[in-house]
């Protein structure tokens, strides 16, 4: 994965393949407005997913961020985004070459800002990096990030991944531990 | 500030208004698919009564929600069942047969679901949707539907007449799940006889309800879309949006079917054994 930060504006590209599948995303994150204590930043994303010999899924995001310092030490951060997605199925391309979807995605997200460059945060979202199902998906994650100095920092979280949860159906699917750090060029 | 805290309240909110659906297991819940349907069940084939064209006919009812408040029409299905020239030889229910899946609600379904067997000529085959497992409703479901001399596993196939081999899978929990899935593949893969899907979840709903109506991954629903396109299907039968809607993908084709308890409408499956298709119709009531 990489970022590139500057002014008010991010933008992330990454790539992810096995013998199967195929994933790469760009994404492109700019603010809007900052006043006081609010910022508001809007937020594109482009994902394209390949199955071997079986389908390609295109998604598009386009949606706001919030967020909000209640405490110099507590951050809310809310994010809703208009999703499409395109997916083609090979083998009934010839009939339908593309089941397109619209749906919404989101996420809310707490952290806390505690001492020695540490902060701890933990959320509900809908989507992660190479995961974007339709609405009915609930990703709870846990994590840490330590800043060792200006240039590196690591990042380690825990998810647990349900699917369809808001028919309270409850299919846990799975949960993992990811663990990152990130170099400052 | 607290403008802040609305959507978390709104969220909680819900989850209190959900008490019935029995929210103590809305994180989880100990019947996964996996342990549900833990393999592809086979029951022993059965034959049916051909009319002169070579033609059986299926009824078919999905979302019967037995606890929730409506509109039950019951006595008027017998009754236009007992109108049929042909009757169905058989019937399938698509899911959602409880509301809140009490053991009340199962209960009623049982004595509706003798009462029908009356009415048709042969059996009631049913898979579980997301509402049968509310308030650990599995276990009633396995009591009242599903009795254990029946089949052990929520996933199962039977076939017609040597020839149409029907597969119920269980997409209750909104997915098919990978060892589902691997064990459906196999079986598909090894049976040349024609085939026909009935399952609670559509694989696609159009693109208009955001996507939450249906088996919530796509590379889920391209992989079983795909492997029904290459294995001789006629059909997918579905229920779960409470729509009426098909969807035409080729070499087979999607038909959801409306809820009965919402709309009062039934379905209808016949099957051609010269050319081996099936129509689909709904019908009111």
């Amino acid at each position: 994965m990489f970022s590139s930060a500057g002014g008010n504006s991010e933008f992330n590209t990454a790539y992810m393949f096995s013998e199967q599948k195929t994933d790469f995303l760009l994404d492109f994150k700019f603010g809007l407005f900052k006043k006081g204590r609010s910022k508001l930043s809007a937020k594109i994303l482009y994902h394209i997913d390949y199955l071997k010999d079986i389908c390609v899924g295109n998604d598009f995001f386009a949606g706001l961020f919030y967020d909000f310092h209640i405490f110099p030490w507590h951050k809310i951060s809310l994010n809703l985004n208009y999703f499409l997605k395109l997916q083609t199925i090979f083998s009934v391309a010839g009939k339908i070459p593309v089941l397109p979807i619209n749906s919404l995605s989101y996420c809310i997200f707490s952290v806390f800002y505690l001492p020695k460059d540490l902060s701890i945060y933990m959320g509900i979202s809908s989507y992660e990096n190479f995961r974007y199902m339709v609405l009915g998906e609930a990703i709870f994650v846990l994590g840490v990030n330590i800043s060792a100095d200006s240039a590196i920092s690591f990042d380690f979280n825990t998810k647990i991944r349900y699917i369809d949860f808001f028919t309270l159906s409850s299919n846990f699917e799975n949960c993992g531990f990811e663990f990152s750090f990130k170099v400052k060029l | 500030m607290k403008a802040i805290y609305f959507p978390v309240l709104a969220f909680f909110l819900i989850l209190l208004v959900s008490c019935d659906y029995g929210i103590q297991e809305f994180l989880y819940r100990g019947n996964r698919t996996e342990e549900r349907a833990s393999e592809i069940h086979k029951l022993p084939e059965i034959s049916v009564k051909l009319n002169s064209r070579n033609q059986y006919r299926i009824l078919v009812l999905s979302d019967i929600h037995f606890g929730k408040k409506g509109e039950r029409k019951n006595r008027e299905l017998f009754s236009a069942i007992d109108k049929m020239e042909e009757k169905p030889e058989f019937a399938v229910c698509l899911g959602d047969i409880a509301d809140h899946g009490k053991k009340s609600e199962f209960q009623e379904y049982k004595k509706f679901a003798e009462e029908l067997e009356t009415h048709i000529s042969g059996k009631i085959y049913s898979c579980p949707g997301n509402h049968d497992l509310y308030n650990s409703g599995w276990n009633h479901f396995k009591e009242f539907v599903f009795p254990s001399d029946i089949t052990k596993s929520s996933a199962y196939s039977f076939r017609v007449n040597g020839k149409m081999t029907f597969y119920i899978l269980d997409s209750a929990s909104g997915s098919i799940g990978f060892s589902q899935y691997e064990n459906f593949k196999k079986k598909v893969q090894s049976d040349s006889t024609r085939k026909i899907l009935f399952s609670h979840y559509p694989f696609y709903v159009g693109s208009s309800k955001l996507g939450y109506f249906c088996l919530q991954n796509m590379n889920e629903v391209s992989l079983l879309i795909d492997l029904c396109s290459k294995n001789n299907f006629a059909a997918a039968i579905f229920g779960h949006a409470h729509i009426n809607m098909t969807t035409d993908f080729g070499n087979f084709y999607q038909r959801i079917y409306p809820s009965f308890l919402e709309s009062g409408e039934y379905g209808i499956l016949t099957v051609d054994e010269n050319d081996m298709s099936v129509k689909s119709e709904v019908f009111s009531l």
